[in-house]
C-alpha cells in the first residue's frame, strides 16, 4: 500500500538522531537505520564503516544493535541514535 | 614505608616499654605473643590485629572496639570459649595481604566511649585473653619476650595508606585490583578521567601513552585544575606529575603507539585505549588480540542537533581471550570517527568521565572485585534517552 520514497500514509513517527523522522510500521535493520541517518554513507551492510545503534522506548527497552542483529520492531516515539563512536 | 616515622614510633613506644613485640603491616598493627587458652586448657600463643592507619605524621586513632585474631579461639582456663569477646569468623583466614586472621571480636566496657590510641585497645582484648592463661601459668601475666617494633616494607603504590579499604575492612577486596602493569593508550578526555580513577587503585605501574602537548582546551576535558604554566607540557608528563604527590608506578611514555612501538604493549595486564583515530584503535587492538590480552576500548561520538543541543553516544567495549569476535563490528576502525564538533573547545567532560567510568567499573568486574552475574563485553550510553544497552556476554553469539 506504500509507494517506494513517499512517506508512508500510516508512518511511524521516531526520533533519529534527534530529528524526528517517519518510517513504515514494522520492524528496522541496521542498514536501514544507517541508511536514514547518514544517506550519504555506503550501504551498511558491506561497508567498513562501523556504527553504534542504541535504540530506546519502554516497551522494548534499551538496546544495542549491531551488524547482524536482529531488527528492531518500530515503536512510536522510540529513541535512535546512529553514531560512529571513535572520539576520545 | 621502610623509614619508621618519628610518629610511628611514638605510638608505639608505649607496646615496647610494657615488653610487647608488634609489627605494622600495611595499614594493620599487629600485636604479637598473646598467651591464650584452648579449648583443652592448653597455653598457645596468638596475635590480635587492629586496624592501623597513620601518615609521616599522625597516627588515627582506633575507629572501632573491634579486633581480629589469629590462633586458637580464647577460652577461659576449664576450657570454655570466651564468649563475651566473639563476633564473627573470617573466612579465607586473610583480611588483606600478608595478615592473617581467624576470628573477629567485639567487646566494649560499660561506657566505653572510644580508644584514645591503640595501645588501650589491644591491651583491653590482652587482658582478657592473657589473663585465663596467667590462671594456668603465672609466668603469662607479663609479656614472654623483650619488647620491639617491626614496620613491613610497603609494597603499596600509595605514598600514604588507603584509608578507605582499611577502616571498612576491604583490603583483600581492593588487593584484586592490584595488577602488575596496566597501560592508558590516549590521554584525552576519557583516557585521563580514567587515569583519575586507576591513581586510586593500587595497581603497581600504570604506563601512559600519548604524543600529544597538554593545551588550553584540555584543561576544561581533564579532572583537577590546570595551571596556566602547565601548558605546553607533553599531556602524559603532566599526568604523571598530577598524580605523584599520591603514587608511585606512574611511567609517561611521551608517544603515540605505531608499527615501532607496538610490542611495548605485550608487557601489560590490562589496557585501555582511548585513542580518537579509527587506524591507531585497529593496529592497537589488532596487536593485543594477537597476543591474547584483554583491553577495554572506548569512544564517542557528540553532535549538534538542529535545535542546538548536543546529543551523542558513549561506548565502551572488552575484548579478552574468552570473547573478542564481537569487537570488530562494535569500535569503529576507519578514519571518520565522529562528529567535528568533538574538535570545538566544548565543555562535555561528563561525557568523557561518564565513559571513563563505565571503562573502570568493568574492569574491576573483570577482576572480581564488583560482581558480575552476567559479563557484558559492550555498552553503549545514549545521552538523549539516558539509556545504557548492554549486548556481547561471554555466554551468547556462539564462540568466543
Amino acid at each position: 500500500m506504500n509507494h517506494e520514497h513517499e512517506p508512508a500514509p500510516h508512518g511511524v513517527k521516531i526520533i533519529l538522531n534527534m530529528e524526528e523522522v517517519e518510517v513504515h510500521p514494522g520492524h528496522l535493520t541496521y542498514a536501514q537505520l544507517v541508511h536514514q541517518a547518514y544517506p550519504e554513507d555506503p550501504p551498511a551492510d558491506s561497508s567498513d564503516i562501523v556504527y553504534t545503534i542504541t535504540v530506546s522506548h519502554p516497551e522494548i527497552g534499551d538496546r544495542s544493535m549491531a551488524r547482524g542483529d536482529e531488527p528492531v520492531p518500530v515503536k512510536k516515539g522510540m529513541v535512535c541514535n546512529v553514531r560512529k563512536t571513535g572520539r576520545s | 614505608m621502610s623509614a619508621k616515622p618519628a610518629a610511628l614510633n611514638a605510638a608505639l613506644a608505649s607496646f615496647v616499654a610494657a615488653g610487647h613485640r608488634v609489627s605494622v603491616v600495611g595499614s594493620h598493627l599487629l600485636l604479637h605473643d598473646v598467651p591464650i587458652v584452648d579449648d583443652k586448657c592448653r597455653i598457645q600463643l596468638g596475635t590480635l590485629v587492629a586496624t592501623f592507619v597513620y601518615t609521616e605524621s599522625s597516627i588515627t586513632p582506633p575507629a572501632t572496639h573491634q579486633v581480629w585474631l589469629d590462633g586458637p579461639f580464647p577460652c577461659f582456663a576449664n576450657g570454655t570459649p570466651i564468649e563475651q569477646i566473639r563476633h564473627s569468623e573470617i573466612a579465607g583466614g586473610e583480611i588483606a595481604p600478608n595478615v592473617r586472621a581467624r576470628f573477629y571480636f567485639s567487646n566494649k566496657e560499660p561506657n566505653w566511649t572510644g580508644y584514645a590510641n591503640h595501645f588501650d585497645l589491644l591491651m583491653h582484648y590482652w587482658r582478657i585473653i592473657a589473663d585465663q592463661a596467667r590462671v594456668i601459668d603465672s609466668n603469662c601475666a607479663r609479656p614472654i619476650a623483650t619488647g620491639g617494633i617491626w614496620v613491613a616494607p610497603s609494597e603499596s603504590p600509595f605514598a600514604y595508606p588507603d584509608a578507605c579499604s582499611a577502616r571498612g575492612n576491604f583490603m583483600s577486596v581492593s588487593e584484586r585490583l592490584a595488577q602488575s602493569k596496566v597501560a592508558i593508550v590516549g590521554l584525552g578526555g576519557t583516557g585521563s578521567y580514567l587515569l583519575d580513577q586507576l591513581a586510586k587503585t593500587p595497581v603497581r605501574e600504570i604506563h601512559l601513552f600519548d604524543g600529544d602537548v597538554f593545551e588550553l582546551h584540555n584543561a576544561f576535558r581533564s579532572p583537577g585544575a590546570a595551571a596556566e604554566e602547565d601548558f605546553g607540557s607533553k599531556k602524559v608528563d603532566y599526568y604523571a606529575k598530577m598524580y605523584s604527590p599520591m603514587r608511585r608506578g606512574l611511567i609517561p611514555h611521551p608517544d603515540y603507539i605505531s608499527d615501532a612501538n607496538i610490542s611495548l604493549l605485550g608487557q601489560f595486564d590490562f589496557v585501555f585505549v582511548c585513542v580518537d583515530k579509527g587506524l591507531a584503535r585497529k593496529l592497537i587492538c589488532s596487536a593485543l588480540q594477537e597476543r591474547d590480552l584483554p583491553f577495554i576500548d572506548c569512544g564517542m561520538d557528540l553532535s549538534m542537533s538542529s535545535a542546538n543541543e548536543i546529543y551523542g553516544t558513549c561506548r565502551v567495549t572488552m575484548s579478552s581471550a574468552q570473547k573478542h569476535n564481537h569487537f570488530w563490528n562494535r569500535a569503529p576502525t576507519m578514519e571518520d570517527s565522529g562528529d567535528g564538533l568533538y574538535d570545538q573547545n566544548i565543555q562535555i567532560a561528563d561525557a568523557n568521565a561518564l565513559n571513563a567510568l563505565l571503562a573502570v567499573m568493568r574492569w574491576k568486574q573483570h577482576l572480581k572485585f564488583y560482581a558480575m552475574p552476567n559479563a557484558w563485553n559492550h555498552m553503549e550510553y545514549m545521552l538523549g534517552a539516558m539509556a545504557l544497552a548492554k549486548s556481547d556476554t561471554i555466554d551468547n553469539n556462539n564462540a568466543n
